[in-house]
């Protein structure tokens, strides 16, 4: 499976070959102009007060925090979409902020193009990275068939049901082939079925493929039962309020949520994210 | 002073002391008693419109006009020296198909209308598309467009006769701009409306700004082009005809204008029906493309 993104990955420009995903964020931060009727100087408001974060290559690192927390302002600028106020993005040591194309990034709405099959859809990436087609289609084939989507690779995406198309929407930034993925809240539109199903896939992959993941939920049981490490963020403006390590081992099966340790740390995330709705 | 005071307590609700199960109760009295059974549904089967009994009714009322139109002239309500007659019509169709011009005059107005059709779709389709490059751009151009739209084109059909001439020419370049102001206006709404996310994602990929414009802006904006078609076309033809009425030596406004003049009522007919079943002919032809087009991207 490793080997047939291997041969991708060789042929990919500036693709993630050697590269081990590391993703430092140091001291990034964001402030908007507010709103001024007249000519007056604009004052800036803070939504994300300096951030640092840091993943280690096959680290599955959450954020959890309100909304309006700066989430998705952070996520924007990890993938090079937006300038910081101030801060860089390390990737490897190397300096790569506002630099879109070095990482896979997955939102809630799956964005699937829905003129294009499902295969077209997948190795969208690949395509604008210039990889040959056949290259391409070699290596999403498989892919597509394990992950339960083989069938379908010629359906346009509005024939598919949500979790098969967060599915697609996943496989497109995995074979995108970055050694790091955001996924922002990409499992926040599903039933709660489909959601615990998705959940323990992404695991597999994650287990197969060893990416660095940065996750954004909402969701404190999801952020506990992914991760190895939770950021705990606080809203207006957006700054972290706690590291969590999440001791609990891996793999983890769907049953360890009934473990002490798992509501113990459940229960923890929960009180910080109570405590600071209330500053 | 007092009466004042009293106006104040008036207007001020006095507070409102009933408990909610009360305010239900009280709204329970006001409505009308439940009902027994609920609103039944219309017996099943009557709102299906059966299409024998359709065409039936839509040849009936074709009869019924005709039919009248014909038994009116024959008993002198209906003046045939204005009106003509169903009998005159017919004959002057045979007449014309047989020996006359109408054939070619089909073929003339039928090139003008399709050219300009085609012409009017592509000019207007870039425009709009276009305007995704550049918001200045976008901002300085709009105004003009709009502009462009509301005037009506049929009053530049004089100036353009004019210029062009009386061939084919000045016909194409009217329905084109009937067309084109229409289509422009379509595709740069749905520039508008493309998915912001849609293009994040596909930067996020690395993509260029051609390649979202190619891969993503012209996709999405394809179907607000497409099911403005069946508008256009009818536009084009418009165009067509009201270049020809202006002046022309073929067509079939060239043909009714003729007939006018003359006080050939019944060619005048001849024409109008025939004009009558060109927009319907080319209103089917793009029904039928803009189905196999929006079913080609979507499904």
């Amino acid at each position: 499976m490793t080997a047939v993104l291997d041969t991708v990955t060789r042929s990919t420009p500036a693709g993630s070959a050697g590269a081990t995903g590391v993703l430092e964020v140091r001291g990034i931060s964001k402030s908007f102009p507010s709103r001024t009727d007249g000519k007056a100087a604009p004052t800036f408001v803070p939504a994300l007060l300096p951030t640092d974060l840091v993943a280690k290559p096959g680290e599955f690192v959450t954020i959890v925090g309100p909304s309006g927390c700066g989430k998705s302002t952070l996520f924007s600028i990890v993938a090079g979409l937006e300038h910081p106020t101030d801060g860089g993005v390390f990737i490897d040591g190397v300096d790569h902020t506002a630099e879109a194309g070095l990482v896979g990034y997955m939102l809630q709405k799956d964005m699937l193009l829905p003129w294009r099959t499902v295969l077209n859809n997948v190795i969208l990436g690949l395509e604008i990275q210039g990889v040959p087609r056949e290259a391409s289609v070699a290596a999403a084939r498989p892919l597509l068939q394990r992950y339960g989507l083989g069938q379908y690779e010629d359906a346009k995406p509005a024939h598919l049901s949500g979790g098969m198309r967060q599915r697609a929407a996943l496989l497109r930034t995995l074979l995108f082939n970055r050694q790091i993925m955001l996924l922002d809240e990409p499992f926040g539109a599903l039933d709660a079925q489909t959601r615990l199903q998705m959940q323990l896939w992404l695991l597999d992959v994650q287990a197969t493929f060893k990416k660095t993941i940065v996750f954004v939920t909402h969701d404190i049981d999801e952020a506990v039962f992914l991760s190895d490490r939770i950021y705990v963020m606080k809203g207006r403006p957006g700054a972290v309020a706690e590291v969590i390590d999440v001791d609990l081992p891996r793999p983890r099966a769907a049953s360890v949520s009934g473990t002490p340790r798992f509501v113990e740390l459940r229960e923890h995330v929960r009180q910080l994210l109570m405590n600071n709705e209330e500053v | 002073m007092s009466a004042l005071t009293a106006r104040i307590a008036q207007l001020e609700p006095a507070e409102d002391t009933r408990t909610s199960t009360e305010i239900l109760q009280q709204l329970d009295s006001l409505m009308r008693p439940a009902a027994v059974r609920g609103r039944r549904l219309a017996t099943q089967g009557t709102s299906k419109a059966r299409p024998g009994v359709v065409w039936a009714l839509r040849c009936a009322v074709v009869v019924v006009i005709i039919g009248g139109w014909q038994l009116g002239t024959a008993l002198g309500f209906v003046d045939k020296f204005f009106w003509s007659s169903p009998a005159l019509i017919w004959q002057k169709a045979v007449e014309q198909f047989t020996t006359g011009t109408i054939l070619s005059d089909i073929g003339f107005t039928l090139s003008a209308a399709i050219l300009g059709f085609i012409l009017g779709t592509i000019i207007g389709t870039a425009l709009g598309l276009s305007f995704w490059w550049s918001k200045i751009y976008l901002k300085t151009a709009e105004p003009f467009v709009i502009m462009f739209e509301a005037i009506p084109k049929l009053a530049l059909a004089p100036i353009i006769v004019l210029v062009l001439g009386l061939g084919l020419q000045s016909k194409v370049v009217l329905a084109t701009a009937m067309v084109m102001a229409v289509q422009a206006l379509n595709a740069s709404a749905g520039v508008r409306t493309v998915d912001k996310d849609i293009i994040r994602m596909m930067y996020s990929l690395g993509a260029s700004r051609g390649k979202v414009f190619r891969s993503v802006v012209v996709p999405s904006t394809l179907p607000w082009i497409i099911s403005g078609l069946r508008v256009t076309i009818g536009l084009a033809l418009a165009g067509a005809i009201v270049g020809e009425f202006i002046g022309s030596n073929h067509g079939v406004g060239r043909l009714i204008v003729y007939a006018g003049s003359t006080y050939d009522i019944a060619l005048i007919w001849v024409g109008v029906f025939v004009l009558a079943a060109l927009s319907v002919l080319l209103y089917v032809g793009v029904g039928f493309i803009e189905r196999r087009l929006s079913h080609s991207i979507t499904d």
